[in-house]
């Protein structure tokens, strides 16, 4: 298509480098323009989540909302911590993530280097019975599940939240094939040739080139680890074992919820993967473009 | 080409994967490192009780946030059980309800599982339906033997627990009833004799029409809005003297020629004042966070005898206000309230249903239904528990109290849940003017019908 | 595993034909038992409980195509859930896929403090959904909400009901879920970084505007990750669930104008009891899904660009 055409017509540029440095300074200014207000608009949820995280108990109900709260109660964050055992949950929530983000890695990425690089006649039929697997409503599957992991005797362990995640995940299966995909066929002709066999083509070539996919994979598994409230809720007994998701209920009482506590603990949950989400920014970033095709 | 990826740049890569993993473990788990020190950990140690040598261990399944006075009233009775009880040793274990009924997807999942709980707190309202399904106990004999009989708990609570075959499926605990908040401070200022509160409903009427105050177009208080809070089908059906439910050829009448009349009166509201911007005050303020009575934007609502403890106190403890049951038209109308709440149940497949039942009538006997209502503010089901004068200490709360013996329940049928959700949508569609109360009435009677048919074979 | 099954000896595996069954087997092995252990018994199950009477509470009941007849003929709530279901579709599947790439562009330029924006625009993903609830009912309060107040004071508008009001609680949830976007940005930023900057080089030499560069350059190379996100909003579209379930805990209001399908869906399941009448929902969407996405992937042979092939 397109880029083809374009990426053929390689000429050194001269003339034009000054006139384009010009129009690209012109382009970043207007970028600037349009993304200020607008992440201001993004924000919104955040300073709301970060202001009532400081409101006291009586501050919650004011209308109109006030959004800079005084007095400022910083106190929500260890009352918050206290309310429900947070270390525990959160060290839970962890193993159950870690574990089952190394298996999503491993198997989805095994299965989508099958999907999109190797042709074999069932390909194309595995790929739609994925895609499809996710278009049934997962409601209607929750029982029969837990029936299936209670014959399992995986009730009240982790394993209905960690196992499967190692035999991949069709979410993820699908992106990692899309971006797969979109690697030039002669890179893995080129190791064929030098005799690399097809697992050396996908460990050396396939995988660094995808990096960014696959860091999008570990992100997206880790919130929806980070999220999953029915999993724990339904397969998990016995609250020494809860996640975090399940205490951030402990704030639901009766009648009312305990809208600071329950922010200030979202919070101090969220801040760290913002931070990390922010750090790590290079590896969603460094594909093709910037490892480059030299050789 | 190719080889410009080499090993070692690859075994880079992985590590930095890996790397991510790890920081991911690790970030969270030490910022700042304070709050481990200060942080008391009450849960942890309650959870984590040794079980005595020798004593038989019971779950006991609850929908109430550990931490919550609710919790931890009930984990006193409990320990007070487990240090009398020689044998059993009961575990609680907090299940948050999910969606929009008092239940936990986990207990009906683990029914289905076959892992069901020894015992559970469970809405009074759904016990008709657990029982058709053949999902809880049958606990006849056993209340036979112990002497617990109808005459000890208030008749909506009864009719609950045993409202399927006749049989007794749970044993009621605590209770909740509703009647009408009045803001003095708006009241007076609209002119009106707090002293003299209206009894009838076009009374009742006038006292909202005066209370309504706008700046320029701009509403600032509503008077009253008919489906805030709990202004439910139920709650002005029984006020109109309606009958959702027909005894004697066992059908559901929703449509009423009362219920419709209850709800005409309720559309009227959103003919007579502007329906987005008054449902606006009532809807739009989500879940309880923003109350709008509290926040003086609604000077008079229907709500239950919780909001005494759990908003106006809390939120607005200088706040005057006064309770009065609900207006009634003058022809044919009635002093009316429903009573719903909690109560303990054996889920069906239980493996120790004598452990259980000897935990759950403990829970529930008059001394400790008194002593977890008094501290928690809820109402008790037992006659007797609700003679302890500590109930009426607040003038407010007992005006709930007094409404107690004529409180109804809603009809205690397989398909409450079922007629519950159809009339509160029926009710919606009212009041939005899409469809009139007698479209919509006749709608929920067919339906519901058709729906026990599956229960009548 | 993967190993031994290059090692096989090639004298067994003559043609590169068979290598590729062996290997492609292999690579998808785990996903395929995965298949067989995790999926087959309950997807079957579920089609099975929608020609049932199934509480949970008690075994399935065989009742035919009872279930099925009863959503067609009997059930104005299910129709109903429909309508809503695809107004919602039709407007934030486009609106959506067109927003997600313009921030995506925005954010793939290179510009000071491009990775303090990309973490703003994912902000909202981190944001509890509960509490996103409870903030958009506050935003769009007709009386008192931020969203008026400024529709009043810029533009002298009185604004709209907003979710209150049953003919804008729609477009309200639609504009809601462009705050949502940031999942798929993620996605389609991770595809920018695919497009070899040599390409972009080359078009700027040959007097290509930003415009043409983008229109000539940029997407043609993401519509793989187009293509995916498509798929993926398509699905979600079809199942929208939690915003509205939050909004109105789960009753649809005002007037059933936000009861969407898999609410509805979700109600018969867990709150009344009918997870047979559930499953026949759950089987008619499933069915609509697959149809609507294999019109997607056939499409795409025509405008989805695979750099490997």
């Amino acid at each position: 298509m397109g880029g083809e055409t374009v990426a053929c017509q390689v000429s050194t540029a001269t003339g034009g480098a000054r006139r384009r440095r010009f129009w690209r300074r012109i382009g970043r200014l207007w970028g600037h323009l349009a993304l200020i207000p607008l992440s201001i608009v993004y924000m919104i949820p955040f300073f709301w989540m970060l202001s009532t995280a400081l409101k006291t108990d009586r501050q919650v109900m004011v209308w109109p909302p006030v959004w800079i709260p005084n007095p400022i109660a910083w106190d929500n964050f260890p009352r918050a911590i206290a309310f429900f055992p947070f270390w525990r949950f959160l060290a839970n929530t962890l193993t159950i993530a870690v574990l089952a983000m190394l298996g999503i890695l491993i198997s989805s990425s095994l299965v989508a280097y099958s999907l999109a690089r190797i042709r074999w006649p069932g390909r194309d039929l595995l790929f739609g019975i994925t895609v499809a697997t996710m278009m049934l409503p997962y409601q209607v599957t929750i029982i029969p599940l837990f029936v299936q992991f209670t014959r399992f005797k995986w009730i009240n362990t982790y394993l209905p939240l960690i196992v499967p995640a190692w035999f991949g995940g069709a979410f993820y299966i699908f992106l990692l094939r899309q971006f797969f995909m979109t690697i030039p066929q002669e890179l893995s002709d080129a190791a064929r040739i030098d005799g690399a066999s097809e697992f050396r083509t996908f460990y050396q070539i396939v995988l660094p080139l995808a990096r960014p996919a696959l860091a999008t994979v570990l992100l997206f598994e880790f919130l929806a680890r980070w999220r999953d409230f029915q999993g724990p809720l339904i397969y998990l007994q016995d609250p020494r074992k809860y996640t975090i998701s399940l205490g951030l209920s402990y704030f639901r009482l009766e009648h009312s919820t305990e809208w600071q506590l329950l922010m200030a603990a979202s919070l101090t949950l969220t801040i760290p993967i913002i931070m990390l989400y922010f750090l790590t920014q290079r590896t969603f970033i460094q594909g093709i473009a910037l490892t480059g095709l030299k050789g | 080409m190719s080889k410009a990826i080499t090993r070692r740049a690859l075994l880079q890569q992985a590590a930095a994967t890996t790397g991510v993993v790890v920081l991911m473990a690790c970030q969270p788990a030490q910022p700042a490192g304070k709050p481990t020190e200060q942080a008391p950990k009450p849960t942890e140690v309650k959870q984590a009780e040794p079980a005595p040598a020798g004593k038989l261990v019971i779950d006991f399944w609850d929908p109430s946030t550990p931490e919550s006075a609710w919790a931890k009233s009930k984990k006193a009775i409990l320990d007070d059980f487990n240090a009398q009880s020689e044998k059993i040793q009961v575990n609680m274990v907090f299940k948050p309800t999910t969606g929009q009924t008092q239940m936990s997807e986990a207990l009906l999942t683990a029914i289905a599982g076959g892992t069901p709980p020894d015992s559970a707190y469970f809405d009074r309202f759904i016990v008709p339906t657990w029982a058709a399904e053949n999902s809880l106990t049958d606990l006849t004999e056993l209340a036979n033997a112990a002497g617990i009989k109808a005459e000890d708990y208030f008749p909506f609570a009864w009719k609950e627990a045993s409202g399927w075959k006749g049989r007794l499926w749970a044993l009621p605990h605590d209770t909740d009833d509703r009647a009408v908040y009045i803001n003095v401070e708006k009241a007076q200022k609209a002119g009106l004799d707090i002293n003299n509160p209206p009894k009838y409903v076009d009374e009742f009427d006038q006292w909202a029409e005066a209370m309504f105050e706008y700046e320029g177009p701009r509403l600032i208080t509503a008077g009253f809005i008919p489906w805030a809070q709990q202004g439910w089908i139920y709650s002005y059906g029984f006020t109109w003297n309606g009958k959702f439910f027909d005894e004697e050829k066992q059908q559901v009448t929703a449509n009423d020629p009362r219920i419709v009349a209850a709800c005409e009166w309720m559309a009227s509201y959103s003919k007579k004042y502007d329906i987005a911007t008054i449902d606006s005050f009532s809807q739009a303020f989500g879940q309880e966070a923003q109350e709008p009575f509290v926040m003086g934007q609604l000077a008079m609502t229907y709500d239950g005898d919780w909001r005494i403890a759990s908003v106006q106190e809390r939120y607005a403890p200088d706040m005057e206000y006064i309770v009065i049951p609900m207006p009634y038209p003058k022809d044919g109308g009635r002093v009316a309230t429903w009573a719903g709440g909690w109560s303990l149940v054996i889920p069906r497949g239980a493996k120790n249903v004598d452990a259980g039942w000897e935990f759950i009538s403990f829970f529930t006997n008059v001394e400790n239904m008194v002593k977890f209502c008094v501290e928690t503010s809820h109402i008790p089901t037992r006659v007797e528990s609700a003679k302890d004068p500590r109930f009426r200490e607040n003038k407010w709360h007992a005006v709930f109290m007094d409404l107690l013996p004529i409180a109804d329940a809603r009809p205690p049928l397989p398909i409450g849940q079922f007629l519950w959700t159809a009339l509160a949508e029926a009710r919606d569609l009212i009041v939005h003017l899409t469809k009139t109360p007698q479209e919509a009435l006749d709608d929920v009677t067919k339906r519901a019908n058709e729906e026990m048919k599956k229960y009548q074979s | 595993m993967m190993a031994e099954a290059s090692a096989l000896p090639r004298r067994l595996l003559r043609t590169q034909r068979q290598r590729n069954i062996v290997n492609g087997l292999l690579f998808a092995a785990p996903w395929i038992l995965g298949l067989l252990l995790f999926y087959v018994y309950p997807i079957f199950s579920s089609l099975y409980y929608s020609f049932c009477d199934y509480s949970i509470l008690q075994a399935p009941k065989w009742a035919g195509i009872r279930n099925y007849l009863t959503l067609f003929t009997n059930d104005e709530k299910f129709i109903k859930s429909i309508y809503n279901t695809l107004y919602y579709a039709f407007f934030a599947l486009p609106l959506g896929l067109v927003w997600g790439v313009s921030i995506a562009l925005l954010l793939n330029m290179k510009v000071k403090g491009v990775s303090v924006y990309r973490t703003i625009y994912f902000l909202p993903v981190l944001v509890p959904d509960v509490a996103l609830g409870i903030l958009w009912l506050w935003v769009f309060n007709p009386q008192l909400g931020i969203l008026n107040a400024l529709l009043w004071k810029w533009f002298h508008i009185v604004g709209p009901g907003w979710l209150s009001d049953p003919a804008w609680a729609k477009p309200s949830v639609i504009i809601i879920s462009l705050w949502g976007v940031g999942q798929a940005v993620v996605i389609y930023l991770a595809g920018l970084q695919d497009v070899p900057q040599e390409l972009y080089d080359a078009a700027e030499v040959d007097g290509a505007n930003a415009w043409q560069r983008i229109r000539n350059v940029t997407i043609p190379m993401i519509t793989p990750v187009i293509l995916f996100n498509l798929i993926i909003g398509l699905i979600g579209a079809f199942q929208y669930f939690t915003t509205a379930y939050v909004i109105t805990t789960g009753d649809g209001r005002p007037a059933l104008s936000l009861m969407f399908y898999a609410m509805y869906l979700y109600q018969n399941a867990f709150v009344l009891y009918k997870m047979g009448y559930a499953s026949a929902m759950a089987w008619l969407l499933f069915l609509a899904a697959v149809i609507s996405s294999y019109a997607l992937f056939r499409s795409s042979a025509r405008w989805v660009y695979y750099g490997g092939q």
